[in-house]
């Protein structure tokens, strides 16, 4: 269903962020991408979502090549632009209408062309599921970044789409509604690929890990708990660390994670 | 108003570069008064604040997109000196650090839109703003952009009077204010309209979905 | 120190341009500034190009037209004006590929640090104005009516306008912490 195929993308001349990437994801796989900071998971989710191309290779999604030229046809754009939703890291970067209701009925509204009962219901269906119905006549601005959060995740919801792209999802979220988000994923059943820093956190969030390196390329491409047990990847990757630490009485140093909460 | 060098004749840019000079002192003075130590973080801000705002494109009916300047909305809620010192920053880093060049159109631009286009902006926002707030913002907003394409038009407009060759060949911008008058002022009647419309909306939101207090 | 130099230099070459009226002249100076850019000078002779060619080619057309109906078209204001451009633009580029700019104006150390500043906050900002229309595009199934890319543009821009609100209020407090109005108490 998404195909990247020799992949390469600069973002500006001499500013590599992917190199030579290919992967295939299948309808409903649930795919964690893991990468240190730099190494290219934010620009790899916006080409997913047709924002940015690449200047190398060929994305393909639902076997047709997505190209800006192709993203110009009106009827492919529709059906792309809601079938992938990609949910931005800074949930500022989403919000934009006055009511969150408004908000959540934004891709609604275009979808079934005018105020109808109908979008009513789906935006108080979708502002139920994730928990916001309380504030459907307030400001999105004025949430918490967890509330923000789910307000973007429901107004995304909300168009049904086939592939959701989370970029680091749970970095605003407190402990309660990281398990929330967590059963949330697991009861959609759809493509889903979300990007963390949390290591511990990565197995709940998909079975299958893409990983970029510090050089850009796919480091690793296979199931998670295999990945979290090689030690020699996970440093190539530079997603573990050593320092001198001490357990009980002694010191010493080895690689481990921290909990990034 | 991004006019490439080479457009404006030193006999122009020279003696605007005195007055800005003075202007920019006065500001810094009158600024610091004010401020004291909260001056540089809040002319930074505000610069940054500035630059964003341009980079937002609004559509016109018929088709074109154009960019905000800022110019009104930024005196209205800074006041006209930091407004004025804060469009001059980002003109200076347009110039000398992003590349933009207008290095020699810098004062002509600082004092058109910074200054005459801010003072003006405040100025007929003040007037109206207890009668109709709303009203005062478009007519703030769209005033500022107004004023500043009209003293561009007329210092692009006597180019020719003051730099030609003996014959009269033009030696620097080749029009005369029969042409830069309307050719500027008639599109940026669309502009101003455009400018005005987003600053009452941005103050909508503002204050209604935001909940800052305006001053 | 060598930066400030660079900017005197660059300063007095535009100036000077602005005053010399000899095509022969402008040639051999933009051949100057090719020579100095060395290997970049055809990256830069190039986005000069880029940069002016729209408004050059308007204003060139523009008055061909209206010279042809009146005194006929003087060709060496035409040639004049556009190496006057030319050789300008590329001098800024080459200056802003060559020269740090906060060095060049550390003369005043209020200046350096007051654009420094507004440096870094300004591309966070930009950066987020990006996503935010990525963002938009990301959610539009079709063209967008007008009203939707004004409430948009109004949205994008309260959201600075209330940083800027509150960084400038942070920022005071962390230079205060830091000393650096001490020998202004």
């Amino acid at each position: 269903m998404i195909r990247f195929e020799g992949l390469s993308h600069d973002v500006e001349p001499g500013a590599q962020a992917l190199c030579e990437v290919d992967f295939a994801i299948g309808h409903g796989e649930n795919v964690v991408l893991l990468g240190a900071n730099g190494s290219g998971k934010s620009t790899l989710l916006k080409i997913v979502n047709g924002l940015v191309f690449p200047t190398q290779g060929r994305y393909h999604y639902d076997g047709e090549i997505v190209t800006e030229q192709r993203l110009k046809d009106g009827a492919f754009n529709r059906r792309f632009r809601q079938e992938v939703g990609l949910l931005f890291q800074n949930p500022d970067t989403m919000l934009f209408n006055p009511t969150v209701f408004d908000e959540i009925a934004f891709g609604l509204r275009q979808l079934l062309h005018k105020e109808d009962a109908a979008i009513d219901d789906r935006v108080h269906h979708w502002a139920r599921v994730v928990g916001v119905e309380a504030f459907l006549d307030k400001p999105p601005f004025r949430l918490s970044g967890g509330e923000k959060q789910k307000v973007c995740l429901a107004a995304l919801l909300a168009l049904e789409p086939r592939v959701l792209l989370l970029d680091e999802p749970t970095a605003s979220l407190d402990p309660r509604s990281t398990g929330w988000l967590v059963d949330l994923l697991q009861e959609l059943a759809i493509t889903t690929i979300v990007t963390t820093h949390n290591l511990s956190m990565a197995p709940e969030l998909g079975e299958r890990a893409l990983v970029l390196g510090e050089d850009h390329r796919l480091l690793y491409d296979g199931p998670i708990e295999a990945f979290l047990k090689d030690r020699e990847k996970l440093v190539a990757a530079n997603l573990v660390h050593s320092h001198r630490h001490r357990h009980g009485d002694t010191a010493h140093r080895h690689f481990h994670i921290h909990d990034w909460e | 108003m991004h006019i490439p060098d080479g457009f404006l004749s030193p006999q122009t840019y020279l003696p605007l570069y005195a007055v800005a000079g003075v202007a920019w002192a006065v500001g810094m003075r009158r600024i610091r008064s004010a401020l004291d130590e909260r001056t540089i973080p809040l002319l930074a801000v505000v610069t940054a604040l500035a630059f964003v705002l341009s980079m937002i494109a609004v559509p016109l009916p018929g088709g074109t997109t154009v960019h905000a300047t800022g110019i009104g909305l930024l005196a209205i809620l800074f006041g006209p000196w930091v407004a004025f010192m804060s469009l001059s920053l980002v003109f200076l880093m347009q110039a000398l650090l992003f590349g933009d060049g207008g290095i020699t159109a810098l004062p002509l631009n600082a004092l058109a839109m910074g200054l005459a286009g801010s003072f003006t902006g405040y100025g007929v926002y003040k007037l109206l703003h207890q009668w109709h707030a709303p009203t005062a913002l478009f007519a703030g907003a769209a005033t500022a952009v107004l004023l500043a394409a009209l003293i561009v038009a007329l210092v692009l407009g006597i180019q020719p009077l003051i730099a030609s060759r003996a014959d009269g060949t033009p030696l620097f911008f080749p029009f005369g204010l029969a042409i830069t008058l309307p050719a500027v002022m008639l599109p940026h009647l669309a502009v101003a309209a455009a400018e005005g419309v987003l600053t009452v909306m941005l103050f909508r939101f503002l204050v209604r979905f935001r909940e800052v207090r305006t001053a | 120190m060598k930066d400030r130099i660079a900017l005197l230099v660059y300063l007095v070459a535009v100036v000077a341009a602005t005053l010399v009226h000899a095509i022969p002249v402008l040639a051999l100076a933009i051949a100057l500034v090719m020579l100095l850019a060395w290997r970049d000078a055809r990256k830069i002779a190039r986005r000069a190009l880029l940069a002016i060619v729209v408004f050059n080619l308007m204003i060139s057309v523009s008055y061909m037209v209206i010279a042809l109906i009146q005194d006929g078209i003087a060709w060496d204001y035409l040639v004049l004006m556009n190496l006057r451009v030319f050789l300008i633009t590329s001098m800024t580029f080459l200056f802003v590929e060559r020269v740090n700019p906060f060095n060049a104006l550390a003369f005043s150390p209020s200046l350096s640090y007051l654009l420094t500043l507004a440096y870094t906050q300004l591309l966070t900002f930009r950066r987020i104005y990006h996503d935010m229309r990525l963002a938009l595009t990301s959610r539009s199934l079709g063209r967008l009516r007008m009203k939707q890319l004004y409430r948009h543009g109004a949205a994008s821009g309260s959201f600075f306008v209330e940083k800027a609100l509150s960084n400038a209020s942070e920022s005071a407090q962390a230079m205060r912490s830091r000393g650096f109005f001490n020998d202004q108490v």
